[in-house]
């Protein structure tokens, strides 16, 4: 039966957009029945900006946000006749108005960028609200991109940012006072724009304001873009969850559960959707909340209240209080697939992003079990028509990039039964996981895989238009960050290592695609293998907790040398030797542990940040994890004050995972970059490539490697 | 003896009573032992329901011989009224509209505030309606107008597809879409405001047909 057009909107060719087909069964009268035709609202795709894309509690949008708004490009070119409309979403922290302004706020960020209006983010700018202050770290940020490093992005505007500002000046043309003064913040926002919003041509991109659905004629925006404040979260926590965040210790913990609540939603409305601005039921980003309350669903409140299990809207579509909203995003999400036609051979995945594979659940089970989670596991979903059961089949998988086959990446001895490719043993489809050896998969250089699957003489290839991203299947990078949580005391008593980790994770996490898992382990002992499991094909590792130096001989830990601040000497034997460990609960964790290829199958790819004490006192644990393929290792050699080690932590990720998008070649960089300030207190060491007087101003730092040994 | 007839999908009661030869519906909704006339839209029929098509009495003329006469025979005329909105119930934009009724030429129509009313042959049960953008942004919206197939507006599936023409929810195929049909039944409900339920109560389907206009 024929439905609604699927190409309305779309506009092969220049001129008016292709019509909209729909079919209606109407009355026919002889008096006076009368019939009403509407065509329907509809989206006709949608982009997320994820919460991750924005400064933590924030309004300012991260260098990141690239990643986000160079998928506009490509639908705003298909969909040319579709208006844009956008929608700011703020988490449940906070009373709902305040949440109404932060989500107008970010929704109003992600606007003036998309149409490059400057006058938007100085109102940001000059207004801040709460925590959202652009005149700190956002000024920092901007800096950094374009090129003029500002020193640590903590907000204090020191000599260093004045300096980058005064290069900035420079290169603008302007007045080169080291001022950020009404013309420099200008010229710096335009810049910024220009720099992360671009097509995937890496160009600069803009949407003009009229290919918004108010199109441009409100200046507060109505129907272009508004904020849902905390009304349509895609994630409700569990009670349980939400009586355990309510802790003041558990803030990090919370705010990193609840962000993928806080985002910006992107909207392509079907052209034939014939939308009376005035009429648009969204209240304005800069109005209160009661239009939104007026469309909640009947059961609205109910809906964004906790309830026994934590609820997610994509599998139990019932986070959204908003009727309104929920309607326009259903109608975004992709339809049904149309029938394979004889001789066609179909290769689709199951789905669209996948984990490496990791031994064990997470949390992970103790002892740690082989069997692989559904979360590493992709189907691959090869349909034909006509053709006879028993047909032979073969499926490569390649990658986008290059076009390469990946390493052991293909599955033959496939056959076809019922018109779909399965294997012959279980006679259910072919399932595929990822490891190391099929990396790498580079954050920035976006490990996307196709397939090519053959049936008999024909073949057909998966979606790999690498313009649209559509329909690739994405390798999500795993980055783990662990706590010895027996470790933690009440936040500013010492060390408070799982919020330590939470906070980390969340700065990681400036792209919802990688996988971060924060594992807070409880047990007094742990074995080897269940750290081996976890760490297992990650890309990077961090951990929180105790760091020693224990003898090789007997076990015993290092007596401090005479200034207190590095362990030298065995308290049983000076002529022992010693080795450098983390702590896991009792479990010390070193060189030999980690050479152990059964209990740990592969090591992180890229990164161990070791943000314990001393753990970088002597290199063996460090050349463990590099002899075996890591990258870079990060490590101290002091006993560490705990206010400092979060610090440079905090700066490091900023700068690593937020700028530089986890590129592995910037490690050396960003560590000589940041942990200058903290040489005296602690000795931050980097192992691997690019240490050992790679940098400038901390050369010594690396240098010292082995000096107190 | 009186026929019992069951009424097909597409099956209108003007439509039927051309096929039967008469001048217009009022024979049978007279005659009909059914509670036809009690209905306030006696026009729509369900597939599946009995008509009683009553027993007719041939047409008796006394006539003078020797004469020439002219016998007019009436036939029932048949509407297509349409009003074309946009899905917030304002009238569209849009002021021209292309009628091409099945097996016809086309023929132009301009709309007054969305409004079309034009004659069509009772047999008629498709028609074509080219409803054109004034905006060149904006695409025309094609109607395939399947005549007499909306059902009569007491069961679900007639109150959804009213819905569905008034633009609260999207194509055919989606209506087993729990999700969007709660929320086009809770939109509707919101807007004339009645109590939100979203479930087709009796109230919220007497509304449907009122604000549809059947």
């Amino acid at each position: 039966m024929a439905a609604d057009s699927p190409a309305a909107g779309a506009s092969p060719s220049a001129g008016k957009p292709e019509p909209m087909v729909i079919e209606a069964p109407v009355a026919v009268t002889a008096t006076d029945e009368g019939n009403i035709l509407a065509a329907p609202l509809r989206a006709v795709a949608s982009v997320p900006v994820e919460d991750t894309r924005f400064e933590f509690d924030s309004s300012f949008l991260l260098p990141d946000a690239t990643r986000s708004l160079e998928r506009v490009a490509p639908l705003h070119q298909r969909f040319a006749f579709a208006p844009v409309t956008l929608f700011g979403h703020a988490d449940r922290v906070g009373d709902e108005t305040y949440n109404k302004k932060l989500s107008g706020r970010r929704v109003r960020s992600v606007y003036a960028t998309l149409v490059r209006k400057t006058d938007i983010w100085e109102e940001l700018y000059q207004n801040p609200l709460g925590a959202d202050n652009w005149q700190g770290r956002p000024v920092q940020y901007m800096l950094e991109l374009l090129g003029h490093d500002p020193g640590p992005i903590d907000g204090a505007i020191g000599d260093k940012t004045k300096k980058a500002v005064k290069e900035f000046q420079t290169a603008s043309g302007l007045p080169a006072t080291g001022n950020l003064n009404p013309s420099t913040r200008q010229a710096l926002f335009a810049a910024y724009m220009d720099a992360i919003c671009t097509g995937s041509d890496g160009q600069p991109f803009k949407l003009a304001p009229a290919d918004f659905l108010g199109h441009g004629q409100d200046p507060d925006g109505k129907a272009d873009y508004q904020g849902c404040s905390e009304f349509n979260p895609i994630f409700v926590p569990s009670k349980q969850q939400e009586k355990d965040f309510s802790a003041p210790s558990r803030k990090n913990q919370r705010d990193y559960a609840n962000a993928p609540n806080r985002r910006v939603t992107l909207f392509f409305i079907d052209p034939a959707s014939e939308v009376v601005v005035g009429d648009w039921p969204c209240p304005k980003a800069t109005e209160g909340t009661a239009g939104c309350h007026k469309r909640f669903w009947s059961d609205g409140d109910n809906r964004l209240k906790p309830a026994d299990l934590p609820r997610r809207q994509r599998e139990t579509h019932d986070t959204y209080a908003c009727r309104f909203y929920e309607r326009l995003a259903l109608t975004a999400e992709p339809g049904e697939l149309d029938a394979v036609r004889p001789g066609e051979v179909r290769a689709r995945w199951s789905k669209l992003e996948v984990k490496p594979v990791h031994n064990s659940t997470f949390p992970p089970a103790t002892p740690p079990t082989d069997a692989i989670p559904e979360d590493c596991k992709v189907e691959l979903l090869v349909d034909t028509q006509g053709v006879a059961d028993g047909t032979a089949a073969r499926i490569e998988i390649l990658n986008a990039q290059s076009g390469a086959g990946v390493s052991e990446g293909a599955l033959d001895n496939l056959e076809v039964r019922g018109d779909k490719v399965v294997a012959p043993d279980t006679g259910e489809r072919p399932q595929w996981t990822f490891e190391a050896k099929q990396g790498p998969w580079e954050e920035w250089d976006k490990p996307l895989f196709y397939m090519v699957a053959h049936v008999g003489d024909s073949q057909g290839e998966s979606p790999h238009d690498l313009g649209t991203e559509e329909d690739l299947l994405r390798v999500c990078p795993v980055l783990v960050t662990i706590s010895d949580a027996i470790a933690d005391t009440p936040a500013g008593g010492g060390l408070t290592t799982r919020d330590e980790m939470y906070e980390i994770g969340d700065i990681e996490k400036s792209d919802p695609a990688r996988g971060i898992y924060s594992i807070p382990f409880n047990q007094a002992n742990v074995p080897t293998a269940l750290w081996g499991s976890v760490i297992r094909n990650s890309y990077a590792y961090h951990q929180t907790s105790h760091g020693d130096v224990r003898c090789r001989i007997d076990g015993a830990q290092f007596k401090p040398n005479a200034a207190g601040n590095a362990p030298t000497v065995c308290p049983n034997d000076a002529s022992h030797t010693g080795r450098s460990v983390l702590f896991i609960g009792d479990t010390p964790i070193g060189d030999a542990e980690t050479s152990d290829v059964t209990a740990v199958p592969s090591v992180p790819r890229y990164l161990v940040y070791i943000n314990t004490c001393v753990a970088g006192w002597e290199p063996s644990f460090a050349n463990a994890f590099l002899a075996r393929g890591t990258r870079n290792v990060i490590a101290f050699q002091m006993y560490i004050p705990d206010d400092d080690a979060r610090e440079m932590a905090r700066q490091f990720y900023r700068k690593w995972t937020q700028v530089f998008r986890c590129d592995p070649e910037k490690i050396p960089e960003v560590f000589y970059s940041v942990s200058p300030p903290f040489v005296g207190s602690m000795k931050p060491v980097l192992f691997g490539d690019g240490a050992a007087g790679a940098g400038a101003d901390g050369a010594d730092v690396a240098d010292a490697l082995g000096a107190l040994a | 003896m009186p026929e019992q007839r069951k009424v097909q999908p597409g099956e209108h009661l003007t439509g039927i009573a051309e096929e039967l030869g008469l001048p217009d519906t009022k024979t049978i909704l007279s005659k009909s032992a059914d509670s036809l006339s009690k209905r306030p839209h006696p026009e729509m029929l369900n597939p599946g329901e009995t008509l009683t098509v009553p027993d007719l009495e041939p047409l008796k003329f006394t006539l003078a011989t020797g004469k020439r006469h002219k016998l007019t025979i009436q036939r029932p005329k048949a509407k297509l009224r349409v009003t074309f909105d946009t899905f917030q119930g304002k009238a569209t934009a849009a002021t021209d509209a292309e009628v091409t009724p099945e097996g016809k030429p086309a023929e132009k129509q301009s709309l007054d505030s969305g409004k079309l009313e034009m004659k069509i042959a009772p047999a008629c049960a498709q028609a074509l309606v080219k409803v054109k953008s004034p905006d060149d942004k904006r695409p025309d919206v094609h109607w395939r107008l399947k005549l007499g197939f909306l059902v009569r507006s007491e069961s679900d599936e007639g109150a959804l597809a009213r819905l569905r023409n008034l633009g609260y929810y999207r194509a055919v195929a989606r209506d087993a879409d729990p999700r969007e049909r709660r929320a086009a039944i809770e939109e509707f409900q919101f807007d004339q405001g009645l109590t939100l339920s979203g479930t087709l109560d009796d109230d919220t389907k007497k509304k449907i047909e009122e604000i549809y206009g059947c």
